[in-house]
């Protein structure tokens, strides 16, 4: 077991019991899911995934504070590679494998191959990472010196990203909703199919598509798509509004994106797909990111390898 | 505009095979013919974007177009820096090849840009991206060299990876930022960016254990090389996945 004398747990904590802890969490991930006839996960939603993530974030500074062997091992880089090469190695498996849940085979549904990034052995890859993370950067911040900001700067800007990605995810919503030329409109529907009502109706003035020339053996492509839409709110004036690609429009915490369009039998565009999303915890994403953009640049001015130059 | 591609591309390995040749005998002037074929190559492209009425990196083409002229320009800084050749060699040998793949394949030059690409996160995306393509390849030739040679070339190797990897850091959040604008979300698991994700998370693994275990140098040349497969899976290679065929990232093949 341990190789030596002490037992595998009692001895020198590394590679190999990490290792183990993130081989069995993925187990124990996949028969949770296996169990569940392979359906992905139903992430918490407001309030509770909010409460799990304060918990969770308390435990880890908490825990931060000890500085038994347990912990050190926890937070330390075996730990982090480890833990890394358990979600890596998931995630090759979901980059090869077509993520598409209506064409697959009954056992790669089973197994959980075709939706790896929502089942439960990714999670909990996912979450030994966010403990490793998340101690480390406790861990660090209790120290003193200039590498305690440019440590934190990446470590806590990365635990933010994928915290607040992973808890959040079930407070995101994603549906479409299809606008109609002079039609109004409120109702959206998600991935699985369940409608819902925007807080205002979009009414679609007209839908237009710009064409770059066609050339010859070369039909025009479309270069730029707009929707002129009016929203339509209870006792506030009607606003004219245009959507197009990369301009989405925001209003009362949704966000609507134009996707795509569809043509009318006479070959003319008058229909067009909208995207509605509402994500509130979109603030705590980019914090993280503009926490880890601040990381990378202080990167370029830094060099880690002194240590590791001298034979 | 091909007839000048090949032009320019031929100029511009001239240019660096003189630049090397003369660098024996005279530093100064063998860098400076070494900069101009990395100019005449930049010059090139902005005249491509200047006729096409769009940046040119929508196209796998044009994005190895882009590497031709970052590798070198990376490959003079690395020298510089380090007071070495072989990055000068290695770089202008990778990015000729690539030049080679654009004459043997070249693009229909599309001018078409489709409403998504049209974005200001565009350009400033694919330039920090190539570029790190630029210092983690030639962190993958440097490792290939010490296979090849025994040289100790992991101290640049170390260097190349550190910056690159900054550089991939910052493609990768421009690259969410922007899919945030564009398709409502800033992180879909599309297999595109599984796998800028393993790409990125390779890299970070070697950082922690080149600062962890220095001395494990035949397993971190290794590592690199595994590395840049990963890498040029998410370039290149995803286009022939299984998955690519969901995907809405992978380049417009010519």
């Amino acid at each position: 077991m341990g190789g030596n004398t002490k037992g595998f747990w009692s001895g020198d904590l590394g590679y190999r019991q990490a290792a183990a802890a993130t081989v069995g969490a993925i187990l124990v991930g996949w028969v949770v899911q296996f169990a569940r006839g392979g359906g992905g996960l139903i992430p918490p939603s407001w309030p509770s995934n909010a409460i799990f993530l304060a918990l969770f974030l308390g435990w880890l500074a908490l825990l931060s504070g000890s500085d038994g062997r347990l912990v050190a091992w926890l937070g330390g880089v075996p730990f982090a590679l480890v833990s890394m090469l358990g979600v890596g190695l998931l995630g090759v498996a979901g980059g090869v494998i077509p993520q598409t849940t209506d064409q697959s085979p009954e056992w790669a549904r089973a197994l959980g191959l075709d939706h790896i990034f929502s089942g439960a052995p990714f999670a909990a890859a996912l979450l030994l990472l966010l403990t490793n993370l998340g101690l480390a950067t406790f861990r660090r911040l209790r120290q003193h010196g200039p590498k305690v900001w440019f440590f934190s700067l990446n470590h806590a800007g990365l635990w933010i990203v994928l915290a607040a990605a992973m808890f959040g995810s079930g407070d995101l919503i994603r549906a479409r909703m299809i606008l109609l030329e002079g039609q109004a409109e409120a109702m959206v529907v998600d991935a699985a199919g369940r409608q819902g009502y925007l807080p205002f109706g979009l009414f679609l003035q007209k839908f237009s598509v710009e064409q770059y020339p066609a050339e010859p053996g070369r039909p025009g492509a479309p270069k730029r798509f707009t929707a002129e839409v009016t929203v339509l709110r209870k006792s506030q004036k009607f606003e004219d509004v245009r959507i197009e690609v990369n301009k989405p429009f925001r209003r009362d915490g949704w966000t609507l994106y134009l996707t795509n369009y569809e043509l009318s039998p006479n070959g003319q565009p008058n229909q067009c797909l909208i995207e509605a999303v509402r994500d509130p915890w979109l603030p705590a994403i980019y914090t993280g990111i503009f926490l880890m953009l601040g990381g990378a640049v202080a990167m370029l001015f830094r060099n880690p390898f002194a240590p590791c130059l001298q034979p | 505009m091909n007839a000048a591609f090949s032009t320019f591309a031929l100029a511009a390995v001239a240019c660096w095979g003189g630049g090397l040749l003369t660098r024996r005998f005279h530093p100064a002037p063998g860098l400076m013919l070494y900069s101009t074929g990395i100019a005449i190559l930049a010059a090139y492209a902005g005249l491509l974007w200047w006729q096409l009425g769009r940046p040119p990196m929508r196209t796998l083409g044009e994005t190895r177009l882009l590497y031709a002229i970052l590798l070198p320009a990376v490959a003079c800084g690395v020298a510089l820096r380090w007071r070495l050749v072989w990055p000068m060699i290695y770089g202008a040998a990778m990015a000729a090849v690539f030049l080679g793949i654009n004459l043997a394949r070249p693009d229909a030059f599309d001018k078409t840009l489709m409403p998504a690409l049209q974005s200001p996160w565009f350009v400033p995306h694919v330039v920090v991206y190539i570029l790190a393509y630029a210092f983690l390849t030639a962190s993958a030739l440097g490792s290939a060299r010490f296979f090849l040679t025994g040289d100790d070339t992991l101290p640049a190797c170390d260097h190349a990876v550190w910056i690159g990897l900054a550089f991939l850091t910052m493609g990768l959040l421009f690259g969410a930022i922007w899919a945030k604008e564009a398709w409502g979300h800033y992180w879909t698991w599309d297999p595109k960016e599984t796998w800028a994700f393993l790409t990125w998370a390779i890299y970070l693994g070697y950082i922690h254990i080149r600062l962890r275990h220095c001395q494990a140098r035949r397993f971190a040349a290794g590592f690199l090389l595994a590395a840049v497969a990963i890498l040029g899976t998410c370039w290149f290679g995803v286009n022939y996945l299984p998955s690519a065929k969901t995907s809405v990232h992978t380049y417009t093949q010519p």
